[in-house]
């Protein structure tokens, strides 16, 4: 199933409560983990299957570890399978990161070093996930705090990524902005540097900017900046009015005022364009 | 066919992890201790207040550090904080209570699907069966005890208190001590042995009432 507009990142805080309410108008689709869902019984399944009822999902997972030097984990993969199909999910993706070392999982989305090597290994490994799939999958641009200045430029490493792979990528917003003030990128620099046609989706969310922390922190726990949604108004001039979807993991809000703040950020992003 | 990754882009990813567990690149060690210390203490809480935030700090910094993890979802942490912990705590009260709470985690997410029973919906007694979340557990103290109890239970050397924990229809998980009857018909169910009693019918309609056991489903 195909989705569009304004999305949210169903979290655990306030699904039941929204399980429990009719369709809401100001909410189109929701994003799902389905690391948290899947292979789980019980108020969450009762929960996921209510809300399935009512909304369309996307699923964004947490643990497929792309960017590791390792085979595929074919029993995650089936795990999420099993899952995109019971609920009818179209679109799938993950990160452009690595989860995983020779000694296990590490539960972290930790940065992939960048060279055009690791490049054409990563796609392969994403033709592969495609395959295994039958969807095209879609990897988020991740926030990261730890550069070495040999490395490929991040946007140039996702392009030939998307490039051999025609995997898509879900743009996050606000992990383009995090990056650009942690490690002196101009944004939009980023932004044109990337394929035009490359973007499934957006993420937007807001991060902890205090004078006196060295480095802007991805927390998803404050309300969406100013200069957020600025820059994803020019990312949607770039690439289009494409489906929308706010994260909230931290000091998570009322569920009206997080359906309102989706429909502000909304209306930032896209009324330039639609005007 | 994916080919092996190149031998430099590999070392570079295990160098860069391994800088992780070892807390030198900030702030992802920082992060991820974070984030394992928030679900072990919101999942094992008994067990948490009993290890100590000083032990309970070092066991996430092991965790983190040297464990392999095997299951891929964040959700698993608590499973895998399980088997890591196999065989490191000593103290028989504190490896109880993990025991037990991670009991009470696997029957909450239990994918089984637990039905609405009534005795009048039975046919025949022999339609019951065992509710499909039950775990038994049998612990050397009364788990209502506080842990000064529970250590002088344990010096006691009483025989074990019985528990069977599942999850009733409606979603509630249940903590139920069991008595010499309840496990002799609950062994009976599991053919383990033989009842002839004529409180069987009894039993059942208080088994049923509970949740304990639903009405087998054809």
């Amino acid at each position: 199933m195909n989705v569009h507009g304004r999305g949210l990142g169903l979290r655990r805080e306030f699904a039941a409560e929204l399980s429990a309410q009719p369709k809401r108008d100001d909410v189109d689709f929701l994003e799902v983990v389905p690391d948290n869902w899947m292979g789980i019984g019980g108020e969450s399944l009762e929960t996921l299957e209510s809300l399935a009822a009512k909304y369309p999902f996307v699923a964004h997972s947490l643990s497929l570890s792309i960017g590791d030097a390792f085979p595929l984990d074919r029993e995650y993969l089936g795990g999420i399978r099993t899952f995109l199909d019971r609920f009818d999910i179209a679109i799938y993706g993950d990160h452009f990161c690595i989860s995983r070392d020779s000694r296990g999982y590490l539960y972290d989305l930790i940065p992939i070093p960048r060279s055009a090597a690791s490049a054409a290994f990563i796609a392969d490994k994403i033709a592969s996930v495609q395959d295994f799939l039958g969807r095209r999958v879609v990897l988020e641009n991740i926030s990261y705090y730890y550069e070495e200045e040999s490395q490929m430029p991040e946007a140039e490493f996702i392009a030939s990524i998307i490039e051999r792979s025609g995997c898509g990528l879900l743009l996050d917003v606000n992990n383009v902005y995090v990056n650009g003030r942690n490690h002196g990128i101009d944004p939009r620099a980023f932004l044109d540097a990337l394929p035009s046609d490359a973007v499934s989706y957006y993420h937007v969310a807001g991060h902890l900017d205090e004078p006196e922390s060295e480095q802007v922190l991805d927390t998803h726990g404050t309300p969406v900046s100013e200069d957020v949604m600025n820059l994803g108004a020019y990312a949607v001039e770039r690439f289009g009015a494409l489906p929308i979807v706010l994260e909230r993991d931290n000091h998570v809000p009322s569920l009206d005022d997080l359906c309102q703040e989706l429909s502000i950020v909304h209306g930032a992003m896209t009324t330039r364009l639609l005007s | 066919m994916i080919a092996s990754c190149p031998a430099d882009v590999q070392a570079a990813i295990e160098r860069r992890c391994a800088a992780v567990r070892s807390g030198q690149l900030q702030p992802y060690g920082g992060m991820l201790r974070t984030n394992v210390l928030s679900v072990v203490k919101s999942v094992f809480p008994r067990f948490s207040a009993r290890r100590g935030e000083k032990a309970l700090a070092q066991d996430v910094d092991d965790f983190v550090r040297f464990f392999g993890a095997e299951h891929a979802q964040f959700m698993h942490i608590s499973t895998e904080f399980v088997r890591f912990s196999d065989g490191r705590i000593s103290d028989v009260v504190t490896r109880t209570l993990l025991e037990y709470e991670w009991a009470l985690f696997s029957v909450e997410v239990s994918e089984a699907r637990v039905v609405t029973s009534s005795r009048a919906a039975l046919q025949q007694l022999s339609d019951v069966r065992l509710n499909p979340t039950l775990q038994l557990i049998a612990v050397p103290f009364d788990l209502n005890a506080d842990d000064a109890e529970a250590e002088r239970m344990i010096g006691e050397n009483r025989p074990p208190f019985v528990y069977a924990v599942y999850r009733t229809a409606d979603h509630y998980v249940v903590t139920k001590s069991l008595s010499v009857v309840d496990i002799t018909y609950l062994q009976a169910m599991t053919g383990a042995t033989q009842t002839t009693s004529d409180d069987h019918s009894a039993w059942i309609d208080d088994a049923l009432r509970l949740g304990l056991v639903v009405a087998h489903q054809t």
